[in-house]
This record gives C-alpha cells, sequence and structure tokens, in this order.
C-alpha cells in the first residue's frame, strides 16, 4: 500500500520522459533495493573513512603486506569479481525464459560467493592461529580490518543465503532475481575500495 | 502476480545478443585490473604515485562494475543523479576528510 505521493515520486524515478530509447522502466522493487544500497553505501563509507582517519592518525601503522595475504585476497576478488558476471548472465537467461542456462550460472554465482566466504575464513583463521596472532582486539589495524571486511562478509553471506532461496524456490521469479542481482554487484562494488585501501595501500 | 512469475513486464527491454561481449570485455578488464593493483603495489616508485595509481585503478573498477553489470546507464536518469550522488559524495568526502587527517598530522 504506498501514498500518491510515494507513487508519484516512484513513477518520476522509474520514468525519464527525455531519456531516449535503451531505457528501461524501473519496476519498485528495484527502486527500492537501489535506494537501500544507497544509503547501504553511506555505511560502508562511514567504516572507510574512520579506517583512513584511525590510520593517518596512528603513530605506528603495519604495512598491510606483512600480515595480510595480498596474493589470496587477490584471488578473492577475482572470485567476486567473477561472479557478478556469472550473476548477469543468469539474469540474461532467466530474462530470455532458458530455464537451464539461468540455473547453472545461478549456481555459479553461489559457488563463487561461497568460495570467496570460505577465502575469508581461511584468512581469518590464518591470522588468527599465526606465528604473531592477530585478533579482534590486537590493535588498531586489526580491529579495523575485521570491522570492515567482516562487515562486509556479513553482506556476501546474505547475498549467497537469498541466492540460495530464489535457487531453490520451487517458482523462482525472474524480476526477484534482477532485485538480487542489484545487491550482489553492490557487494562486489563494495569490495573493490576495501581491496584497494585496507590491503594494498602500502605504508611506506 | 500469479501464473508466470518468471515473466517480466513488457516495458523491461530484454538485452540485446551484443550486450554479451561488452559483459565479457567487463570481465576481462576486472580481472586484469585487479592483477595490475597487485603489479603497482610492488613497484619500485614513489609512494604517492602508488597510492594515486591504485585510487585511480579502484574508480575504473568500480565504475566497469556500475556500467557493464549493473548497467547503470539504463537506468532512468533521474533514478541515476539519485543513485551515483552519494555514491560519488561518499567517497569525494573521505578523500577530503583523509586529505584533512594528513594535514592535521603534518602540522602536529
Amino acid at each position: 500500500m504506498s501514498t500518491p505521493a510515494a507513487s508519484a515520486a516512484i513513477g518520476a524515478l522509474a520514468l525519464d520522459p527525455e531519456a531516449g530509447g535503451g531505457v528501461e522502466r524501473a519496476s519498485a522493487g528495484k527502486i527500492g533495493m537501489w535506494m537501500f544500497l544507497a544509503t547501504d553505501a553511506m555505511g560502508f563509507a562511514g567504516l572507510l573513512m574512520a579506517y583512513a582517519v584511525l590510520r593517518v592518525r596512528a603513530d605506528q601503522w603495519p604495512d598491510p603486506q606483512e600480515r595480510l595475504a595480498i596474493l589470496q585476497a587477490a584471488v578473492m576478488t577475482a572470485m567476486l569479481v567473477t561472479s557478478s558476471f556469472t550473476m548477469t548472465m543468469a539474469v540474461r537467461a532467466a530474462r530470455a525464459h532458458r530455464a537451464t542456462a539461468r540455473a547453472v550460472w545461478h549456481a555459479a554465482t553461489i559457488l563463487l560467493g561461497a568460495g570467496f566466504l570460505g577465502g575469508q575464513v581461511i584468512e581469518y583463521d590464518h591470522l588468527a592461529a599465526g606465528a604473531t596472532p592477530m585478533r579482534l582486539g590486537t590493535d588498531v589495524f586489526a580491529s579495523t580490518f575485521y570491522a570492515v571486511t567482516g562487515y562486509h562478509g556479513l553482506h556476501v553471506l546474505v547475498g549467497v543465503l537469498v541466492l540460495l532461496g530464489l535457487l531453490l524456490a520451487p517458482r523462482a521469479r525472474a524480476r526477484s532475481l534482477e532485485v538480487a542481482a542489484i545487491f550482489w554487484h553492490f557487494v562486489d562494488l563494495a569490495w573493490i575500495p576495501i581491496f584497494s585501501f585496507v590491503y594494498l595501500l602500502p605504508t611506506s | 502476480m500469479t501464473a508466470d512469475e518468471d515473466v517480466l513486464p513488457s516495458t523491461i527491454s530484454v538485452p540485446k545478443p551484443g550486450r554479451g561481449g561488452r559483459l565479457v570485455l567487463g570481465l576481462c578488464g576486472l580481472l586484469a585490473l585487479t592483477a595490475l593493483e597487485v603489479l603497482v603495489v610492488g613497484l619500485p616508485v614513489d609512494r604517492t604515485a602508488r597510492i594515486t595509481a591504485l585510487v585511480g585503478l579502484a574508480m575504473v573498477k568500480a565504475l566497469v562494475v556500475l556500467v557493464a553489470f549493473m548497467g547503470i546507464g539504463r537506468e532512468s536518469r533521474l533514478l541515476r543523479l539519485a543513485l551515483l550522488a552519494p555514491l560519488l559524495l561518499a567517497p569525494a568526502f573521505a578523500v577530503a576528510l583523509m586529505l584533512d587527517a594528513a594535514f592535521r598530522v603534518t602540522q602536529r
């Protein structure tokens, strides 16, 4: 149930009379997801800003390469990026009513997402159980690292569960898949600055 | 919604066949940029240059995801503006804050 004002606002966002051909009319679900992500982006931005301020103001900050496994993180990044591709292919297959192709691409996305999470679990395990254990309270670097990557990891977990639910749903909805895809791409998008700033940004 | 939830409304266009190539290109580009980022970190150049390169590469990667995968270009102009405003303002604010923090540290 929506008010006339809300309907008008959604209509204005969905339709652009000045736009040319090729512009799609967005569904209410899609607009809702975009709006949610715009606010969620602020959450990520807040965490990254806190990370930046703490890092710049710290007297000493360890070089991320000394503590973190950069190559493993790069492989995890590749998995997430590839999962965005497979997600788009799943949506395309759903739109073209190709059920088998859709299921295959959809399942591939879930597997890649689960692979990313597995990589994160392995990474946390290595960090916490290494020769010089890095736990949540070890220092500011450790706290910010776990906070930022953990927050993102929760997003990936939610995405994987939602996609799994959609895959197992008896009557799959292409429209729902499209909305879930926007969330999934956002998860990929949010990882890009995390990988650059938390893992790669050199200290000296 | 009743019979077949799998059917999208006719107002939503089916992607053109040619877009598949663009998607593969986007994926290859993202993978190449990720590899480039890892290489940049190990380069024996000035730290500022490495940071600038990393920020630039990250911005290009984000743009590729937004355009190739999220299809931001196919949304209505108003929706695009509504979405891009926070997505652009947030990193801009972060950069400003980082510069401010760095300035304060040098003033100590």
